[in-house]
């Protein structure tokens, strides 16, 4: 069972979902629960769990070399590349890695077999058992700055996932290609947000997007208590579950700021969060 | 003219309240939403629509059913597994996963049939809007839509189009979060960056990754830090990390609950008069506009 | 000597010239041996996702030119047409036969790098 915790808005509280979910299921199942954080750009899970023991993997994409000595400069890699990375001048290819995607449509291209695969560095995945709770794995990725090509290291923090355990992705925020990636083979989404304006905005485009991958989700609705209701009124037209509602409070967010949660320590955090635990377990015989 | 991005690597610290504190403080400057997957600045600037573009970029596939063999190299070879089987009353065929398509062409490329046909990818919608506090470029990025960066350079584009026909003092970007292709997108030729940092471990890690991209970039920046009253040792530790790392550290901002009054309301938090967090946002335009 | 400019529309050394390098409607080769004009079109190049730059770089470099005028050139371009042994020079004159005269006068400077940064 994937499921994916996720958000059209920033810092709605998505990581302090999958971080306190996590540990919610873990401790009604007893079973081991693997936390993906697939916010690859700014990945935060592990400031919340330490990690005494890390195993850090280069995670690369497909690149290309070409050998100019079999290299005609006939250009057709260059035809092929839909994302400009080679140009052919005076015969002779001139590649910019940092615009290639890896998908290989040069090297099928090429009448000489010129071009061969090599692997390219895009960042980092992390991955190690958690302190607070050995039954959780914990794995994130960490684009090197600079970088634009932050779906497929999404990837690589995506085979991290083991079959006999409860996966929970914490997916990076917005709508688009990262966002995606994260969320398309999930079996079940949670779409974090708040009862305000922009809380509202990002959730109905969030709720496009899971609904266009057909994908079953609900809502959490974090920070209660500061906006008003028209989040509410939103997922009853919508007929969109609302999960579970978290409290606003000062402690919860002094918490936050100190890299903890508020998981057993305040009181109506907790049981909401409880709350939605039990509701996923019970639902999908966790 | 300048050209000031606000970015906060982390989401939710505030971004887009203090841009559009800054669009009402600001005399002549055009606005620029580069969060193209939440846009939320026209939310508070009480916005009329003056022109609307669609958006295209790259490409998309389409299998023409009626000219395929099924011999199945295309889904062999997609890179993305944007390819799938479909078996509809015993008869299988192929189809692309649009959401999951990167349009890299090979499957164009290397149908032997050549019945992959492509078309112009539609990503979302780019306008031009007018609010009282100035001119408005943002855009919306259709769900799931690729090339977000392409579409935050349009943005831009439009508004430093914008600001030099009507030679304009500032244009104002408020940018996504996170450090990748949209961040890099905002930034690329700017002037100044405005970090709104808050004070947090996360927002911490968040802000020091968003600095080495600026400094990538070479990009000075600018950084304040919003709810600074949440963790005053967090603050101070922030500060000094900007000051190690040769960037200008311009103040605090507390934190408020009028800043979401205000977004409910739709209005810039600064038009209203008791907000603390109004106040101190001023001081730090003040501080902005003298660089 | 041929010489390249990015244009918004055809009208031979009437034509208004783009500020894009990348995204320019089209390309005006004009010729100094027989003050010719020929026109091309860059709108395969218009929706690319990113690179276009790089492509005007490639199409203007086919056109066996010798020199580019431009309002801006990036790394990535400014690198291929380097190795095409293309010369380029910055102008940021807004009519096709306006730099063309400033060209023959020696009036203009040839750039030595990109004048703006990358960018997609």
């Amino acid at each position: 069972m994937r499921i994916a915790i996720a958000s059209g808005k920033g810092g709605t509280g998505k990581t302090t979902v999958t971080v306190s979910l996590s540990l919610a299921i873990q401790e009604l199942t007893k079973k081991p629960v693997t936390i993906l954080d697939c916010d690859v750009e700014e990945p935060n899970a592990h400031i919340f769990l330490s990690l005494p023991k890390k195993q850090l993997e280069t995670a690369t994409i497909q690149s290309c070399s070409f050998d100019t000595e079999t290299c005609t400069g006939c250009g057709r890699c260059s035809d092929a590349c839909r994302f400009n990375a080679i140009a052919v001048v005076k015969k002779k290819p001139i590649f910019f890695s940092d615009m290639c995607h890896g998908c290989g449509g040069c090297i099928l291209a090429c009448p000489e077999n010129a071009i061969t695969g090599t692997q390219r560095e895009i960042g980092t995945v992390i991955s190690g058992d958690v302190q607070e709770n050995p039954s959780i794995d914990l794995h994130y990725g960490l684009l090197n700055v600079g970088e634009i090509m932050a779906p497929p290291l999404i990837e690589s923090v995506l085979a991290k996932e083991h079959t006999d355990s409860i996966t929970i992705i914490d997916s990076p925020p917005g709508t688009s290609c990262p966002m995606v990636q994260a969320v398309r083979t999930s079996d079940y989404v949670i779409l974090v947000t708040e009862p305000t304006a922009f809380g509202l905005n990002d959730l109905k485009i969030a709720v496009e997007t899971v609904r266009l991958l057909q994908i079953p989700f609900s809502v959490i609705i974090n920070r209660e208590g500061i906006g008003d209701d028209r989040v509410h009124r939103f997922c009853q037209q919508e007929n969109i579950e609302i999960l579970t509602e978290i409290p606003q409070s000062r402690n919860v967010a002094i918490l936050y700021s100190k890299g903890q949660t508020a998981w057993k320590k305040e009181q109506d955090f907790t049981k909401a969060v409880q709350k939605a635990g039990t509701l996923l377990v019970e639902r999908f015989h966790l | 003219m300048k050209e000031l991005v606000v970015l906060s690597g982390k989401g939710g610290t505030g971004k887009t309240s203090i841009a559009a504190s800054f669009a009402a403080l600001a005399k002549r400057a055009v606005l620029a939403d580069c969060d193209v997957d939440a846009a939320d600045l026209f939310l508070l600037l009480d916005v009329k629509r003056l022109h609307e573009e669609k958006f295209y970029s790259g490409i998309l596939p389409h299998i023409v059913q009626e000219n395929c063999s099924h011999c199945g190299k295309c889904y062999h070879l997609c890179p993305s597994d944007a390819i799938t089987q479909k078996t509809e009353s015993g008869i299988m065929h192929y189809e692309i996963q649009d959401l999951s398509c990167e349009g890299c062409g090979i499957c164009i490329d290397h149908c032997p049939q050549n019945c992959i046909q492509e078309s112009e990818r539609f990503c979302g919608y780019i306008y031009l809007s007018q609010s009282q506090y100035g001119t408005l470029s943002h855009a919306k990025l259709l769900p799931g839509g690729e090339n977000s960066g392409k579409l935050v350079s349009a943005v831009r584009k439009q508004a430093q189009i914008f600001a030099n026909a009507n030679q304009l003092d500032w244009i104002i970007v408020d940018g996504s979060p996170g450090i990748g292709c949209p961040v890099i997108s905002s930034i690329t030729g700017a002037d100044l960056v405005l970090l709104v940092a808050e004070p947090t471990i996360s927002g911490i890690h968040d802000m020091n990754r968003v600095i080495s991209v600026c400094q990538f970039f070479h990009i000075p920046v600018l950084v304040c830090v919003n709810k600074a009253d949440l963790n005053e040792d967090n603050t101070n530790r922030i500060k000094s990390i900007v000051l190690e790392r040769n960037e200008t550290w311009l103040g605090t901002i507390p934190y408020d609950e009028m800043v979401t009054t205000s977004q409910n309301k739709g209005v810039p938090v600064v038009t209203i008069p008791a907000s603390k967090a109004g106040k101190e946002i001023i001081t730090i335009w003040e501080k902005i506009s003298h660089i | 000597m041929r010489i390249a400019f990015c244009v918004q529309n055809d009208k031979g050394v009437d034509s208004t010239i783009d500020s894009r390098f990348g995204r320019s409607p089209g390309f005006l080769v004009y010729d100094t041996d027989d003050e010719s004009t020929t026109y091309f079109t860059n709108a395969q190049n218009l929706s690319a996702p990113q690179g276009a730059g790089i492509q005007s770089a490639q199409t203007i470099a086919a056109q066996n030119v010798q020199a580019v005028v431009a309002h801006n050139c990036g790394p990535k371009a400014y690198q291929v047409l380097l190795q095409a042994g293309i010369e380029v020079y910055m102008s940021q004159d807004t009519i096709v036969k306006e730099a063309v005269q400033k060209f023959k006068n020696g009036e203009l400077e040839k750039a030595a790098s990109s004048n703006v940064p990358g960018h997609w």
